[in-house]
């Protein structure tokens, strides 16, 4: 099965004429996003992209795929202070990401694993964090206003606030709405850049919409 | 089709033209262990594999001769071998641990940490103004936790049996002198900082590091916030007055500015009070704080705060002479603080910082008038050396000055001047995860005394396991006797304790036990047979106190309730002031417990909290009974209650009311100074000016900076 994989992904670059740097990092796309992924597969895809980093010093995707790595992981463990170290070594790789080149994707994805470190203690955390997080979706989204993740994860932030105040989701299903759009237009052209997220984003507009 | 494939396959390897070479192996901890997840790879290649959950590895390479390979999993140090790639390798790892400060034995002995960024801390910032009955007060939220002592008509912090002027309060570093707000006896003070203003709090009830020093029992170390994300104006509107806030940042740099006013002439006319209150008891508060980050890592901050209150009461008295007792007091305060921290090389920190406090006072006391201007500064610098993750070194000098001026009724003027260079230095080591110690000396010059001293301090953790812990400190601590005593003569020795603390603290799934026993004895303390006559003063007293703290937080066995326990059994006596005999202080009381518990009600947008405390009796003395302090008041309880609302995100609402079931609250008594026709000392009792304390605020957010978040 591996091999087939390997196979096919060798194949495709052949033909497309990919470098063998984006063939290990469309290679790892697949590894990072394979359905019914476990722990030990996601620690698999996280130290495949650490080769790939620490061989590709110039490049801030392999960095980016191993900090998201790390975070999808620190949501597959059991115990809290297991998920806080994963998380925090999830943002120190994100660190490193951002010395190569800081863009949308990396603060949104900075925002994104500081959503999960709230989500561990909202009523402690909630009042320094949110404002924090919120501005780094903004931030996201004023440098690439084209950015689905940024604006599927403001809305997550909105819908939680909304939860939490008792007020209408109306805020945070229009940026579900907007990041569906963006998806859509994102999933045209397959290649190397982040294109996650399209799944999350479906699930959370049906929620509005119940 | 696939035939094809795997033909192009073959023709590609063809291209390549050599055989891979296989790399296979295990990955074991010390012990023997395989480790599932560790990262295997060549260095500056794509290939490398990760362990399966025997701690097997396998790939293949291209790669051919000399090559490095190169072993990483988290929590372990990484190794990096030279390997020869011209046949099949077999290979064994044994990783070692890494030092992981965060995994790490704390010193926890006589110490409290409230911050937000640990998840399971004693005390976190936000509890502290929503403690009820702390009516957002620092101190006010402190005397629910073990090792304190509840003296209501102070408001201070008073420490296992320590005066509250043993307590040093510092903020960012550097003192701040007058931290409570001036007031006159039996009405309690408050600090005049805003609990909002701080992102952590380091409270000690002793033992504490060799950094700090001029205090006898504890210290109190308040952090302010940091370059945030806060962009916003609020206003309040308080029964007691009102305030406006605005905060503003940028990139790297936060602005802080806050402006209130009390009066609280209105509610005192409104609710019922024991005193007369005379005059307008208002007071006006502005602050400004800064706080920038620079691209270099270093941070500068930067504080300055005005407060100016007056207030004057009228009530009867059996302790004067006309039967009434009239005190009108003005208070300026201005206390400013700059401080810089600055990153040297990869690893190591400097700190400077600077604070003044300009305070002054005056009173009229009946047909007294006193005015006491003070200043007081602290400048600071302290530089901490990593030798490596588990050695530091913290070394540095510091100099408090004051300078003391009082006139009595404008004729009788007493000064002094107080200037204290100090200098310390700390090393800190960890043998292991499990064991940490920190070994301290600090020396100390008092130039109004003309005393050295030199302090060594001792602490000690051993992790017993993943969630307990022991630990111990011991030292020596020196402290210059108060203005009240250094006005009237300089001949002395600095006052001195001894402090010896065990503790034992337990973390578990959001649960927290600890429980520290301590013993504590105080040396050269200041004794006078009358407190106007130099020559009667001495440093012959004494005093000890010992006891043991308990607390018990959990956040997870009630649903939403949020419930914390604490309790302290303390004995102590002293033989200081004018003492004829060995006593237990008035302030000292022997059993304290407070129950503090919290729940955010989702569907009613509201958080509510209560707080139940209770001391056993105050001992007082009583001039109609043999002996000194012979008598116990009756013990002391409050029941506190507060609730906040959140009706919509720009607007809370929120209420608190102190001593909700009206129980009759007892300081100890006054006597009167003569007999009476009866042969009799007549009494009252002390008491807080009001039986209860209400509170309604409104704090609504007008507008915000943050145009994106407001126009998406």
């Amino acid at each position: 099965m591996k091999i087939g994989m390997m196979l096919i992904v060798l194949v495709a670059s052949v033909a497309t004429g990919e470098s063998k740097f984006e063939s290990a990092i469309m290679k790892g796309k697949q590894l990072l996003f394979a359905e019914g992924n476990k722990a030990e597969d996601y620690q698999n895809a996280v130290n495949y992209f650490e080769r790939v980093a620490n061989k590709e010093s110039e490049e801030w995707l392999p960095r980016y795929y191993q900090s998201l790595g790390t975070a999808f992981l620190a949501l597959r463990k059991e115990q809290v202070d297991e998920k806080e170290q994963f998380l925090q070594n999830s943002l120190e790789i994100l660190d490193q990401a951002d010395e190569i080149e800081k863009n949308s994707e990396t603060i949104a994805l900075r925002g994104f694993i500081m959503m999960l470190q709230l989500s561990l203690d909202p009523a402690t955390r909630g009042q320094t964090l949110s404002p924090i997080i919120f501005g780094k979706f903004n931030e996201a989204i004023e440098m690439n206003p084209e950015n689905p993740r940024a604006h599927l994860f403001l809305g997550q932030m909105e819908y939680g606030t909304a939860q939490f105040l008792g007020i209408g989701f109306d805020k945070a299903c229009e940026l579900y709405q907007k990041s569906i759009e963006l998806y859509e237009k994102e999933q045209k052209n397959e290649n190397i850049l982040p294109d996650w997220g399209f799944q999350t984003a479906e699930v959370s507009l049906k929620n509005c919409e119940q | 089709m696939f035939q094809k494939v795997y033909l192009f396959f073959f023709v590609l390897l063809g291209f390549n033209a050599t055989a891979q070479i296989r790399v296979s192996g295990v990955v074991a901890d010390q012990n023997g262990e395989g480790l599932i997840g560790a990262n295997v790879y060549l260095k500056d290649t794509y290939d490398g594999a990760t362990t399966d959950s025997k701690g097997k590895f396998q790939f293949e390479t291209y790669e051919k001769g000399q090559r490095r390979i190169v072993v990483t999993f988290v929590g372990y140090e990484s190794i990096e071998e030279t390997i020869d790639l011209s046949v099949n390798v077999e290979l064994v790892f044994k990783l070692k641990e890494s030092f992981n400060d965060l995994e790490a034995v704390t010193i926890t002995a006589g110490s409290f940490e409230t911050s937000d960024k640990k998840r399971v801390v004693v005390l976190k910032s936000l509890d502290i103004a929503t403690t009820a009955g702390a009516t957002a007060d620092i101190t006010g939220a402190l005397t629910t936790l073990p090792g304190t002592q509840k003296v209501g008509e102070s408001g201070r912090l008073f420490v296992r049996g320590g005066t509250a002027e043993e307590t040093k309060i510092f903020v960012d570093g550097v003192e701040a002198a007058n931290y409570y707000s001036a007031t006159s006896t039996g009405v309690p003070s408050r600090s005049r900082f805003s609990p909002f203003l701080f992102k952590g709090t380091f409270f000690s009830t002793g033992g504490y590091s060799a950094e700090f020093g001029q205090a006898l029992s504890s210290t109190l170390i308040l952090n302010t916030k940091d370059v945030g994300a806060e962009n916003k104006i609020d206003v309040s509107l308080m029964s007691v007055g009102f305030e406006t806030d605005v905060a503003r940042t940028w990139k790297d740099q936060t602005i802080h500015a806050n402006i209130g006013y009390t009066n609280l002439t209105p509610y005192y006319q409104l609710i019922p009070q024991r005193i007369d209150w005379t005059g307008d008891s208002q007071g006006f508060t502005g602050l400004v704080s800064y706080a920038k980050k620079l691209q270099s890592g270093a941070t500068i901050k930067g504080l300055v705060m005005g407060n100016s209150s007056n207030f004057g009461f009228d009530r009867s008295t059996i302790t004067t002479q006309s039967g009434r007792e009239t005190v009108r007091l003005q208070n300026q305060n201005i206390y400013g603080n700059v401080s810089i921290n600055l990153p040297v090389g990869e690893t190591d920190q400097l700190y400077i910082g600077y604070s003044r406090t300009q305070d002054y006072n005056q009173i009229r006391y009946n047909e007294l008038s006193v005015e006491n201007p003070t200043v007081n500064q602290h400048f600071k610098a302290k530089f901490v050396h990593e030798f490596s993750s588990k050695t530091h070194l913290n070394s540095g000098a510091e100099i408090f000055t004051e300078q003391f001026d009082e006139e009595v009724n404008t004729f009788d003027k007493s000064s002094f001047e107080k200037f204290n260079p100090s200098v310390y230095s700390e090393l800190s080591h960890y043998l292991n995860e499990q064991i940490a110690v920190r070994l301290g000396m600090r020396g100390e010059y008092e130039n109004a005394i003309e005393s050295t001293t030199f302090s060594p301090r001792v602490s000690m953790a051993y992790k017993l396991n993943d969630f307990s812990q022991l630990s111990l400190a011991t030292g020596q601590f020196y402290q210059t006797p108060g203005a009240e005593y250094l006005k009237i003569t300089s001949d002395f020795n600095s006052e001195k304790s001894n402090h010896y603390i065990l503790n034992f603290q337990k973390i578990k799934n959001d649960r927290i036990f600890r429980t520290e026993a301590y013993c504590k004895d105080y040396n050269h303390l200041v004794r006078y047979q009358d407190q106007y006559d130099p020559s009667t003063f001495s440093n012959a007293g004494e005093g000890f106190a010992y006891g043991l703290d308990i607390f018990w937080r959990d956040r997870k066995t009630l649903k939403y309730v949020d419930y914390w326990v604490s309790y302290s059994w303390m004995q102590s006596e002293r033989l200081y002031k004018d003492y004829p005999e060995h006593a237990t202080p008035t302030f000292a009381t022997g059993h304290n417990l407070s129950i503090v518990a919290k729940r955010f009600f989702t569907r009613w947008k509201t958080q509510m909290g209560a707080t139940y405390s209770f001391s056993s009796g105050r001992p007082y003395e009583n001039p109609n009974l043999e002996g000194f302090i012979e008598s116990k008041a009756k013990a002391y309880h409050d029941l506190s209650f507060n609730l906040a609302y959140l009706p919509n995100p720009k607007v809370i609402i929120y209420a608190s009311a102190t001593n909700i079931l009206g129980v009759e609250q007892i300081f100890g008594y006054r006597y009167a100074p003569e007999q009476n026709e009866a042969g009799v000392f007549e009494s009252e009792a002390i008491q807080l000016p009001a039986k209860r304390f209400l509170f309604i605020g409104c704090f609504i957010t007008i507008g915000t900076f943050n145009n994106q978040l407001e126009n998406l």
